[in-house]
């Protein structure tokens, strides 16, 4: 099967600035793939570049095997029937809802407009808005519309950029689920753009991680989490702390050597960095104590942070009956068996 | 009052209410006063003068009002909007220069422009004296179209009216959400199509709001179409005035045109309330495509041409006029003229500016219905042609003289005479009805950006009422109550048909006297006088310039 959409080796530059370097990847019929990164990290400007809004300087962009960009050639934006999904929705508040549907279906008979005009509003649920205008309808139901205007000619591919900026948090991660069942329900092939790894997650089968306009790191949400790559996919993913540990020649073994040493063989003579998420770390009145610094009340759980004797913090989650002041000490053991570790 | 207070302790500030209520309402009547009039006289009986004026020239005013208005509409878009699309949306040679520059014939007031474009023109005129030498024609050897008619004053009045839509669509298209263009990309449209049915309807409310505030200054207009012969209702007025000497017909006259402009004023007020849900996020800025080539020379090429045409040529003929004649045009009468022209102006804007904030002040402490009523109709001036005030402001001025005159017979034995319509009060007061709308606006909008929580801040602190007046609202204030009384300033200085109607007798202004000597042929003896109210008529566009600059838009 062909890959849907396949990006290699994109360059996308403003005069002297190289938003995005060296970029390839692709996404298969049916997949929702995801560009996660910190704000210009070149994810949008990727985005763009696939929807026809920005040139590459290098590499080719193909859609079903079929070229759309490459240095020399542009496909414009109208003839790549490729959808997009903008940030703030980008309704037209001239016309009403369902004319804002109809205006990429300028290929069908009136008739045929008016029945996908129907089956698009009854797919994103709000089978009653068509003759209204977008401002009178709530922020999340303007989303909703906008997904429907996006569809409403069956792209070969949908993007969405930020879908979720807009709203509040209690209606992200809701939207979120929602939006993707809706996709997959729909065999949609989408590329999404997000900040908010919990969206990334929540939306995508495949992650592509940015930064510095170029691919970090790529694979499913599992995989990113639990085995990063690089010392940046480790820091932005999750909630974890890159941990330095310096060898110490002579003298007592520091806490963080003796909590590292109680579980694994890790060795102690050279310098590298080691991933300590909260979860690694458990109360255990045996364990090595350090200084609580601060207590975070999480509902089902606390979340401390903890210092080491070298001013290095470090996560713990402990249960509610573990009840520390900051400054006091709170032993603890290490879980897991094997390290992420960066030398 | 509408909620009994909880405590003795309330009333005084009851009290206090009542009296700016009272005195929003009494001015908004005052100012109301010549509309008020105009529109009644709609009512009286009409003369024997009136089956005359039907049967001979209503029908021309009202053809030719139309066709003026159909003409510039159509004119100012196309100049207007043209230049706004290219300066917000391309990027071409010298767009940041001419997107300033093309505000610049907005200092032109129309008579001046057609004077002085009827001088380049006529047969003795530079075009066409080169024309014959280069070719070699005599007299009758050639046609070459009349610019004093219709057409004529049609390009006139759409060369220096463009403005109006420029300045309000250029906004409107910049801060038209790049998105909605590139989300019709998206669907599958077009570069043109995503103009005509996306950018151009999401932009026409800002559109509507310009052509009506041009077609206002269209219909007002009464020195162009007199200098070029063109009988509409404004010089319908004078000459039943002047010529007919019947002062309830011309007040009739005037009302038919008043319903032309209330017209106009719905539209505006309408288009006005539509553009708050036409402009998107700005959260995706348009970016500014560039052009190249052919195009990109097109786009600066007909830019220029507009300029050129606008401002640069009748500013360099009016220059080269004044050079020749500035020996002996410049003499004690002129500096006599400045001083009138000067002073009147001068005390205008300042009891605009006084009024202004009174109305602002007032609509602000004690916000209310019957508040923000007073404050509409006070502001309703700018609207109305300066014709219709003057003839507005000569009945009840003069019913009152008369009053007052028999008053004093009766008594003393004494004539008083003309004690108002004949003097300068009579004027100003007609300045001030027609004005007050600029100076309003501009306060209020300097009044609406100190939000009432400074104030709070500012009295918790220990501030009297007096203290927060002197200390945060004045220098916060300061820029707007400086363009409000330059606004004021400029427009009293240009206005022709209100000072030429009220002025008293032997009184002559900068603009009058440009009309009077340009009327008599004496194109290159008005030069100078027209040339100061240009220079000085600069002063507004370039304080425009620099708020546009700031992405505001503010008053045209």
């Amino acid at each position: 099967m062909p890959d849907r959409l396949k990006l290699d080796n994109v360059q996308v530059q403003y005069g002297d600035v190289v938003a995005v370097r060296d970029v390839s990847l692709s996404l298969q019929t049916g997949d929702i793939g995801c560009l996660l990164g910190p704000s210009g990290c070149g994810k949008t400007s990727l985005l763009r570049a696939i929807a026809g809004f920005e040139t590459i300087t290098a590499g080719t962009i193909s859609v079903e095997n079929k070229l759309m960009a490459t240095d020399a050639v542009n496909t414009p934006a109208e003839h790549r029937n490729i959808g997009m999904m903008f940030q703030d929705f980008a309704l037209f508040p001239h016309l009403t809802i369902a004319r804002n549907i109809a205006f990429g279906l300028r290929h069908l008979t009136s008739a045929g407009q008016r029945e996908r005009i129907r089956d698009m509003l009854a797919l994103v649920g709000l089978p009653d808005v068509g003759a209204k205008f977008p401002h009178e309808v709530s922020g999340g139901q303007q989303q909703r519309i906008a997904l429907a205007r996006a569809l409403a000619p069956k792209p070969q591919l949908l993007l969405l950029d930020e879908p979720f900026s807009g709203l509040d948090e209690e209606q992200r991660t809701n939207l979120a689920s929602e939006i993707r069942l809706l996709l997959k329900t729909q065999h949609v092939t989408a590329l999404l753009v997000t900040h908010d790894q919990h969206e990334a997650f929540e939306m995508a089968d495949h992650i592509t991680l940015m930064n510095e306009g170029q691919v970090v790191q790529a694979g499913t949400g599992e995989s990113l989490y639990q085995a990063p790559a690089s010392p940046f996919a480790a820091r932005f993913i999750g909630e974890g702390s890159l941990t330095k540990v310096t060898p110490s020649a002579d003298g007592p073994p520091s806490a963080l050597q003796l909590i590292l040493n109680a579980a694994s063989q890790l060795p102690a003579s050279a310098a590298y960095q080691v991933l300590l998420r909260p979860e690694h770390l458990v109360y255990d009145p045996a364990g090595v104590p350090l200084t609580t610094i601060q207590r975070h009340y999480r509902g089902s759980h606390y979340l401390y942070e903890l210092s080491l004797d070298d001013g290095q913090i470090v996560k713990c989650i402990a249960e509610l009956t573990v009840e520390r002041e900051p400054g006091q000490p709170l032993p603890v053991r290490l879980t897991e068996k094997e390290l992420i570790v960066f030398r | 009052m509408e909620i009994a207070p909880a405590s003795a302790q309330l009333h005084p500030s009851r009290w206090h209410g009542m009296a700016w209520r009272a005195g929003l309402i009494l001015t908004a009547l005052t100012v109301a006063l010549p509309v008020l009039v105009i529109g009644s006289s709609l009512f009286t009986p009409y003369s024997a003068t009136w089956a005359h004026i039907l049967d001979t020239v209503l029908v021309d005013y009202l053809l030719n009002s139309l066709a003026l208005m159909l003409g510039v509409g159509i004119g100012t878009l196309l100049l207007g909007v043209v230049t706004a699309w290219l300066c917000a949306t391309c990027e071409f040679t010298g767009r940041k220069f001419l997107s300033w520059a093309l505000l610049l014939p907005m200092a032109l007031p129309a008579y001046i422009i057609a004077y002085t474009y009827t001088g380049m023109l006529d047969f003795s005129g530079p075009v066409q004296s080169s024309l014959r030498s280069w070719f070699n024609w005599g007299y009758g050897d050639y046609y070459f179209p009349e610019i004093r008619s219709l057409g004529g004053a049609i390009c006139m009045l759409s060369l220096v009216l463009y403005p109006y839509i420029y300045l309000i669509a250029r906004v409107a298209f910049t801060h038209q959400s790049g998105a909605a263009l590139e989300a019709a990309r998206s669907l599958g449209a077009g570069r043109w199509r995503t103009f005509f049915q996306v950018a151009l309807p999401m932009a026409r409310p800002a559109i509507v709001a310009g052509l009506s505030l041009a077609l206002m200054e269209t219909l007002a207009d009464y020195g162009t179409v007199d200098y070029f012969g063109v009988s509409t209702f404004t010089t319908g007025i004078f000459r039943t005035w002047y010529g007919l000497g019947e002062l309830n017909t011309a007040a009739q006259l005037a009302g038919f045109l008043l319903l032309f402009v209330f017209i106009l004023m719905a539209v505006e007020r309408a288009s006005r309330n539509r553009m708050q849900f036409h402009t998107t996020s700005t959260r995706s800025k348009i970016r500014r495509a560039p052009l190249h080539g052919p195009s990109a020379a097109l786009a600066t090429g007909f830019c220029v041409l507009i300029v050129t045409l606008g401002f640069l040529l009748p500013a360099l003929q009016l220059l080269s006029w004044a050079s020749t004649s500035w020996r002996t045009a410049l003499d004690g009468q002129f500096l006599h003229l400045l001083w009138n022209s000067l002073s009147l102006a001068l005390i205008a804007s300042l009891i605009c500016l006084l009024l202004a904030l009174f109305l602002g002040y007032g609509k602000r402490r004690y916000p209310g219905a019957t508040q923000t009523g007073a404050v509409r109709i006070a502001a309703m001036g700018y609207a109305v042609p300066g014709t219709v005030i003057a003839v507005g402001v000569l009945i009840p001025f003069g019913a009152l003289d008369n009053q007052l005159d028999a008053l004093s017979q009766t008594l003393f034995g004494v004539s008083t005479g003309l004690l108002l319509s004949g003097t300068l009060v009579a004027l100003i007061f007609a300045y001030v009805v027609r004005f007050l709308s600029v100076s309003l606006q501009t306060v209020e909008s300097g009044l609406s950006r100190i939000k009432p929580s400074l104030d709070e801040a500012a009295r918790s602190m220990g501030s009297s009422n007096e203290r927060v007046l002197r200390d945060i609202h004045l220098p916060l204030l300061r820029g707007s109550l400086l363009t409000a009384l330059l606004l004021v300033f400029v427009d009293v200085l240009k206005e022709l048909p209100t000072t030429l109607i009220l002025r008293p007798f032997n009184f002559n202004t900068l603009a009058v006297r440009t009309f009077e000597l340009a009327s008599d042929e004496r194109l290159a003896d008005a030069a100078l006088p027209a040339l100061a109210i240009v220079i000085i008529g600069l002063l507004p566009v370039i304080l425009l310039m620099r708020n546009l600059d700031k992405g505001a838009a503010s008053h045209a």
